[in-house]
């Protein structure tokens, strides 16, 4: 990081903008954020530059990975601040570059990028209805990512353990689905390690936001109708009860005089 | 926004206020600065404070928040 100290200004600025970081001006204040961010950076890429370059997954790959990274923009930002809330991986730098790279202009730089550190808002659970149906999905395309990238992510795994923590019913289920020849133990790591990736291009998946929504509702053993009839019929057995119990007018004596 | 010092923005209290004003940052308006430099861009706003006085996440949020409503509505 002591290397950018001898940059001046302009070729900090330069620097910035070579690697499409937002930035402002350099002056003393903001100086020692934009070097740790650059280190950051390399070091972000230094790590995640992998021989297999098949990824959407990698935020700083060159590649123009499939379409599907291309709608990765609104990536979702609750569950993956909570997975960097709970890691210990790195110091905060590594949770903040990652903030950094949702305004990075890349359409091909995707990854883990945007908005990991707000941890304000919790899961809603909309937003597990979300990753259940494109986990489905992106686990076919991603599975062979998954495999490829296990290695690469081998300083991750921790990381990504924490998301099992989180998504238990999806990760878990989906992993018994779609990887059966692996040991469970490495399953929802693999599943886990592919699963940011999932992450990434569940969002796009708009149109099918509706349909787990809808789907649950056909999954009642009684129909709704019915369940409604049941409780009027109820309610009124309930009623018939307590009218009969009130005292009657007349002589509560059976007694005939 | 006046001369308040840099303790009234939110997410700033005593112990950050103080860490704040040792590094020269001591009224509220040097940290509207140091935001309208930074371009008044969320990311690297954010990051700011927890490098500067070590503010923690939430803080810093709140810090954001707090400049971006004064200078939509005032700036």
């Amino acid at each position: 990081m002591d290397d950018y100290a001898v940059l001046s200004d302009t070729e900090l600025a330069a620097v910035l903008r070579q690697y499409n970081i937002p930035h402002g001006p350099v002056v003393g204040s903001t100086r020692k954020l934009y070097e740790k961010k650059i280190f950051e950076y390399e070091t972000q890429r230094r790590r995640l530059s992998p021989p297999n370059s098949s990824s959407s997954f990698y935020r700083f790959s060159d590649l123009d990975s499939a379409s599907v990274d291309s709608d990765m923009y609104d990536l979702p930002k609750k569950e993956d601040a909570l997975l960097y809330q709970t890691k210990g991986y790195n110091d905060d730098y590594y949770e903040e570059s990652y903030l950094t790279t949702r305004t990075y202009g890349e359409p091909e730089s995707v990854g883990m990028s945007k908005g990991f550190r707000q941890p304000v808002t919790s899961l809603s659970d909309a937003d597990t209805f979300h990753h259940q149906v494109r986990d489905d999905t992106l686990f076919s395309s991603s599975e062979e990512e998954g495999k490829d990238r296990e290695r690469p992510m081998y300083g991750r795994d921790s990381t990504y353990q924490s998301i099992a923590h989180f998504r238990p019913i999806s990760n878990v289920s989906r992993s018994s689905l779609g990887l059966p020849y692996y040991p469970t133990s490495s399953t929802s790591s693999v599943s886990s390690s592919s699963s940011p990736s999932s992450w990434l291009t569940r969002r796009a998946i708009r149109p099918e936001k509706q349909t787990p929504v809808a789907g649950l509702g056909q999954d009642r053993q009684v129909p709704l109708w019915g369940q409604l009839l049941l409780f009027l019929v109820f309610a009124a057995f309930l009623l018939f009860v307590y009218y009969s119990m009130q005292a009657e007018e007349g002589n509560p004596f059976w007694m005939d005089p | 926004m006046g001369e308040k010092p840099v303790g009234s923005l939110a997410g700033i209290g005593e112990v950050l206020g103080k860490k704040l004003e040792d590094r020269g940052f001591d009224k509220a308006y040097v940290v509207l600065g140091q935001f309208l430099v930074l371009k008044k861009d969320e990311d690297l706003f954010r990051e700011w404070p927890k490098d500067t006085c070590g503010a923690n996440a939430k803080q810093s949020c709140d810090c954001f928040g707090c400049l971006r409503e004064w200078c939509d509505a005032f700036l």
